[in-house]
């Protein structure tokens, strides 16, 4: 017995027990995504129980869906990992790396020998570092190792801008970068629409730009404050994101990547590919937005200092 | 900047509601989605984590009041309250008439020509009660019936022969519950017969009949809910009707044949049910279509005429 359409394409979904994970998992096929969707996951009835509901999703799309072991997702072509510890109240954010490394290593470890092509995407939080950490961890080379990054922060900042502008939010080009957290900010002065500056736009003009910035860095929390948790957003891009590594569509996302001039992995816009990263892009930015990616590079590399 | 075709979710607060609406973001023709719950600070929060996945595709989510609902092309109803581990489904029905009955109030004045597509449970007597209190045309309301029972079926009859599930022609009849069963004799393959496969001769059809009609069951123990397979069931089912695509799928209608709401496949389109098909039964299948019919009804005519 063999399932019906067998995909050579497999995505793992590391921690796809959960509500992140499983929203990967179900955008994937969702999309028709035609791959194998591996749920891996160390809760090993939640593991079961989101394959099931996604294997039913899936009689009128191309992929499947399965609960696996940490063997075959080692052996799958896209890794993406959204297991990880949650920030308890008042813990630093040094305490948390260090659990969450723990953790990563473990999973590395488990999935150990990986496929040399397979492609680690990160999306546990905090996900600069841990893309980091994931890297070292794993052994692949630097560029097959991104993380989601501002990816979802920009798709909110295109919402936003979409709103005011009246243009769709996929043809608004801007971008969140540096880290994806307190220190991430907006490349106001490189953003586009229909090829000239966004700040040029009559609809931008007076608009308060800090408290758009204030409002996308808080929207998480506005979702969490709301109904508990955030994960369609991040599930969809993450889906988007494998999909891109899988089919080697060479779509430029702002991702966690190992940025050269910086020396760090910092949410910076890259072609995604076959290879993980197929292209870097320098994203010009005036003397305001050089202090913020100062601020954050530095951030980030401090908090990586301790995993090199 | 809306998208033109208007599709309201009344229930999205909850799982399946959100994952109704989390399925259609992921489709390729963008629709204005209203997202309406009593819920409204958690239905706030699930659309604007909706919003943040809408965005790739270009759908619009936001979050609206029944009256505004009423007046969308498409209103998908997933509201109301879910089974429990191990609760029948039946005892959800005086729970979620008290339920629907507020909401269809609510809706008013409907328009004319909008598509009702029924998804909360018990599926085959809220279609027909919320036909009965809209007093829309019997084709304009329809449910999601056996639709996931049938897709279940169809992935495991896909895994046995090694043949694409769209390529199966199978379907899951009657009561969409315990007393649901296999349209066995007229199931075809590429236009063969199904019992002529080899390896349909050691099968244990009453087996899998059980089987498939449990795994409600299984999701719900092992992870507390079940929504991902419904939520894209009810995104087929509305882009069969936003897009006029004129699909058969089994689903929970108006039968003249039977003289009720029943689950059978029909042919959906931008008015809601096309026609609806007259299977061959065989007369064992005939006799449990008669008893999902009378069920139904039953149960139906403790609350409207």
């Amino acid at each position: 017995m063999t399932s019906s359409a067998v995909p050579p394409n497999r995505i793992a979904v590391i921690g796809g027990g959960g509500n992140v994970g499983a929203a990967a998992a179900f955008a994937l096929i969702a999309k028709g995504v035609p791959a194998e969707v591996l749920i891996v996951d160390v809760v090993d009835k939640a593991a079961q129980g989101q394959a099931l509901d996604i294997s039913d999703a899936s009689f009128l799309k191309p992929g499947t869906c399965r609960k696996a072991s940490f063997q075959e997702a080692g052996q799958s072509d896209v890794i993406i990992v959204t297991a990880g510890a949650r920030q308890q109240p008042g813990e630093p954010r040094s305490n948390l790396i260090e659990r969450n490394y723990k953790i990563i290593k473990s999973i590395m470890d488990s999935m150990q020998p990986i496929k040399p092509s397979a492609k680690v995407l990160m999306v546990s939080n905090p996900v600069d570092v841990l893309t980091h950490i994931a890297q070292k961890a794993s052994g692949l080379p630097v560029n097959q190792v991104i993380g989601s990054g501002t990816f979802l922060d920009s798709g909110r900042l295109r919402n936003t801008l979409s709103e005011i502008t009246g243009v769709s939010p996929s043809s608004v080009h801007a971008y969140m970068l540096g880290e994806h957290g307190d220190n991430q900010f907006t490349g106001w002065s490189a953003a586009r629409i229909g090829g000239r500056p966004l700040l040029d736009h009559p609809k931008m003009q007076g608009v308060d730009l800090d408290s758009i910035n204030e409002k996308i860095m808080r929207k998480a929390y506005d979702i969490i404050d709301a109904k508990g948790s955030t994960y369609f957003g991040i599930g969809i891009c993450a889906a988007t994101l494998a999909e891109a590594l899988l089919n080697n569509t060479s779509q430029v996302f702002p991702v966690v990547n190992f940025v050269e001039k910086y020396g760090c992995y910092m949410s910076w816009p890259a072609a995604i590919g076959a290879s993980g990263v197929e292209q870097a892009f320098d994203v010009p930015v005036n003397a305001a937005e050089a202090k913020k990616l100062e601020v954050a590079v530095n951030a980030i590399k401090e908090a990586c200092a301790k995993y090199d | 900047m809306a998208p033109g075709c208007k599709v309201a979710v009344i229930g999205s607060a909850g799982n399946v509601g959100a994952s109704v609406v989390f399925s259609l973001v992921n489709t390729t023709y963008p629709a204005d989605i209203m997202m309406v719950d009593v819920n409204q600070r958690l239905v706030r929060g699930q659309a604007m984590d909706l919003a943040d996945a809408a965005w790739p595709t270009g759908h619009r989510v936001r979050t609206a009041n029944l009256k505004e609902a009423g007046q969308a092309d498409l209103i998908i109803i997933t509201a109301g309250a879910r089974q429990q581990p191990g609760e029948l489904r039946d005892g959800l029905l005086d729970r979620n008439y008290e339920i629907l009955h507020s909401i269809l109030s609510g809706l008013k004045p409907v328009n004319p020509n909008a598509v009702v597509l029924m998804i909360s449970n018990p599926v085959d007597v809220l279609t027909g009660i919320a036909q009965n209190i809209t007093g829309l045309p019997k084709s304009q309301v329809f449910g999601s019936g056996t639709l996931l029972d049938s897709g279940r079926l169809r992935n495991y009859l896909a895994k046995l022969i090694n043949v694409r599930q769209t390529s199966i022609h199978c379907h899951v009849l009657g009561e969409h519950g315990d007393s649901q069963f296999v349209g066995w004799s007229s199931a075809r393959i590429g236009g063969v017969k199904l019992d002529q496969f080899p390896e349909m001769q050691t099968i244990d059809k009453a087996k899998i009949e059980h089987d498939i009609a449990r795994t409600a069951y299984d999701i719900i123990e092992a992870k507390g809910a079940t929504y991902y397979g419904v939520g894209v069931c009810g995104a087929i089912l509305a882009t069969s009707v936003l897009q006029n695509q004129h699909d058969i799928r089994s689903v929970c209608c108006h039968s003249t044949k039977w003289g009720g709401y029943v689950s059978t496949p029909a042919v959906i389109c931008s008015r809601g049910i096309d026609r609806v098909l007259e299977l061959d039964l065989d007369n064992e299948e005939t006799e449990k279509m008669e008893h999902a019919v009378e069920r139904i009804k039953g149960q139906t005519k403790r609350f409207v005429e």
